[in-house]
């Protein structure tokens, strides 16, 4: 029990018609609604959005507050506040199971990986993909740890975008260039190269001779950053064809 | 069928994250809504965090937690052998904006896990345990 005399005459004066005690009340409690909305930062809502909807169930516990029932009126208000927000997050997609989320998060980051690692001519750091994908650090870590540690998806799954040519989950994840072994046996690339056509061999010569970005040759070429990189994988992936074959005969 | 999965971490807020991933992890094998699981991190962030702010003084040990996770619930448990404060019931103190929470934490806690029981009988330290069912809740 405690003495909250002022709250409890600013509660009867409500009640007997005052609407002014109800914005009292409700204007002396907000900074509980803010800290309350504050630990729930990092859901991907806008904390103002937060603490109106937590304010709504501040209003909802003035209404039901019971002062005979001998609880502290915080004690009761927070789990109202509480409350109101988590609805706001249930009426949202948060219903869904983890492992489904973690894989569209997975995905996404997938993606976004791809094209941060031809943008940036290296492998982007988690809080260059958290600041890509506006999401937090540790969900990008999440994302990346449990689902792959987790899934029993095979690497060289097709990734099932709808698009034949997505590739698989291994292609995704900034696997080393299959190319980059083959580089040293001069004359096994010279074979590969002569399996490409001229675009195709330009492109595989600006990325991996001249050390181009994925974005950049888009640039010289005249061509999107995707179509180099959907170029790329198929050049390589006709060379190493063409290479085991080669390399079979001469028996390395 | 019920497993255990036990976490110690050193008495400081940098090793929190750690206590949510372990979470994410179990949420891969333990069917739950992303709503549960946020529930759970929230509560198990908060008890560690009070142990980590105030069970220890000069001397930052340990927090250990473990999680026992049934099909259907699971149960967290957080131990401090700090001789500080326990765990505060909130007071009015948290309507001031400042950084003041008193006690604001635990009634977060009691509001998003089913039960919560603090345990100060063996002081030093304090043992929070805490439970949510995953299955047949409306959230």
């Amino acid at each position: 029990m405690t003495a909250e005399p002022a709250l409890l005459q600013q509660l009867e004066a409500y009640r007997a018609g005052d609407e002014s005690a109800r914005e009292q009340i409700v204007e002396q409690y907000m900074p509980l609604v803010r800290k309350i909305a504050s630990r729930y930062a990092g859901r991907g809502e806008p904390l103002e959005d937060l603490v109106q909807v937590g304010s709504i169930g501040l209003v909802l516990a003035i209404e039901r507050f019971d002062v005979d029932r001998g609880v502290k009126f915080t004690t009761y208000a927070v789990p109202t506040i509480v409350g109101e927000i988590q609805r706001h997050f249930r009426d949202r997609a948060w219903a869904v199971h983890v492992p489904r989320r973690m894989k569209e998060l997975s995905l996404r980051l997938a993606r976004t990986i791809e094209s941060a690692t031809a943008d940036l001519g290296r492998a982007p750091t988690i809080a260059e993909l958290a600041a890509d994908t506006g999401l937090e650090d540790e969900e990008v870590v999440e994302a990346l740890e449990t689902y792959n540690a987790y899934s029993t998806r095979s690497l060289s799954q097709p990734l099932g975008l709808g698009d034949s040519e997505d590739g698989t989950v291994e292609d995704l994840f900034g696997a080393p260039e299959p190319g980059y072994d083959e580089v040293e046996h001069g004359a096994l690339l010279e074979t590969g190269l002569a399996a490409l056509d001229e675009r195709e061999r330009e492109i595989v010569e600006l990325r991996f001779f001249e050390g181009l970005t994925q974005s950049e040759i888009a640039a010289r070429v005249g061509i999107s950053q995707m179509h180099v990189s959907r170029l790329l994988r198929r050049s390589l992936a006709t060379m190493r064809g063409r290479l085991e074959g080669a390399a079979t005969e001469q028996g390395l | 069928m019920s497993s255990t999965v036990r976490l110690t971490i050193p008495a400081k807020a940098e090793y929190l994250a750690l206590t949510r991933l372990v979470l994410t992890g179990i949420a891969m094998e333990v069917p739950m809504s992303e709503i549960a699981l946020a529930d759970l991190k929230l509560a198990v962030t908060e008890v560690c965090g009070n142990a980590v702010q105030h069970a220890y003084m000069d001397d930052p040990g340990v927090v250990r937690i473990v999680f026992d996770v049934e099909r259907e619930a699971i149960e967290v448990s957080v131990e401090d052998e700090g001789a500080g404060p326990g765990f505060p019931e909130i007071d009015e103190s948290v309507l001031i904006d400042g950084p003041s929470e008193s006690g604001m934490g635990l009634a977060i806690v009691r509001a998003v896990m089913d039960d919560v029981v603090i345990d100060e009988e063996s002081r030093p330290g304090t043992v929070v345990r805490m439970r949510k069912q995953l299955v047949g809740q409306a959230f």
